[in-house]
């Protein structure tokens, strides 16, 4: 997998916990459950800039603009279809081969795409 | 939703060998039917989500978990220490049983929290039958969580 790939991935996964941790309605059920959540954790917020800090620039800009405009910047492609807008991916990119090798985003919704199988 | 859904002989691990929260974890993620990488990523996953708080509910269990676009469907994990995992629980006691849960973004939150509840509820019915701690054939493991399953569902619980 292309490593910049990999950070965006890890920094989505680690923003949308920490999001959902906040949201009061998640929050609230998990704690039915007997889960208790720190309101803030400062480890978190350090491996959070540790991602940023080795994230290309210009993708971590594209990255916070997605993030402001959807509930995630990255989204699984699963059979050919892009998971964040549902849209199907045009034949020329599903057929490529090692498509995690490099960064790539989907071309009606502009989310980064991530290939599973 | 029933655990039968999700789990299978594959997806247990009666015999854990670590005494600590990652190494615990780092097991249970290796029944994943995900590649390395993948593996490892998930596993630095599980255990920010454990940085937001423990997931040792109290009274020897833990239910890890974690959402990652890195897998396609929900999948639960089973694991058991018969020696106990210092887990930093809630109750400070050690751990001996934990469930795993890690499941995709989509579709929306609503499948991942429904059967996070479903397993912390049979959780507390779990620590009434310590018998579940002696088992060691997989099978019968199985067969006796889906039963403690089948009478929480008729007590309507």
């Amino acid at each position: 997998m292309h490593q910049q790939l990999e950070l965006l991935i890890m920094l989505n996964d680690l923003d949308i916990l920490v999001k959902e941790s906040q949201n009061k309605n998640m929050r609230k059920k998990e704690e039915s459950y007997g889960f208790k959540l720190v309101h803030h954790s400062v480890e978190l917020a350090r491996a959070r800039e540790e991602i940023v800090r080795k994230l290309d620039k210009n993708l971590y800009e594209t990255y916070e603009r997605l993030m402001s405009k959807y509930e995630r910047a990255l989204a699984p492609v699963v059979n050919g279809v892009c998971y964040g807008c549902y849209m199907r991916l045009p034949i020329a990119e599903t057929t490529q081969q090692n498509k995690n090798e490099k960064v790539s985003t989907c071309i009606n919704c502009g989310r980064f795409l991530y290939w599973i199988g | 939703m029933k655990l039968g859904e999700f789990l299978t002989e594959k997806n247990i691990k009666l015999n854990l060998a670590s005494k600590k929260k990652a190494g615990v974890i780092g097991e249970l993620v290796e029944l994943l039917s995900v590649g390395e990488r993948i593996k490892s990523m998930l596993k630095d996953n599980l255990l920010k989500r454990e940085k937001m708080g423990s997931t040792g509910v109290g009274k020897g269990i833990a239910i890890p978990h974690c959402r990652s676009v890195l897998v396609d469907k929900l999948t639960v994990i089973i694991g058991r220490s018969k020696r106990g995992i210092d887990y930093d629980a809630q109750d400070g006691k050690p751990v001996h049983l934990l469930f795993l849960i890690v499941a995709p973004p989509q579709p929306q939150p609503l499948e991942y929290l429904v059967i996070l509840g479903e397993i912390a509820k049979l959780s507390k019915e779990i620590v009434k039958h310590p018998d579940i701690l002696k088992i060691d054939e997989k099978e019968r493991f199985l067969n006796v969580l889906f039963d403690i399953e089948r009478k929480l569902e008729k007590r309507g619980k």
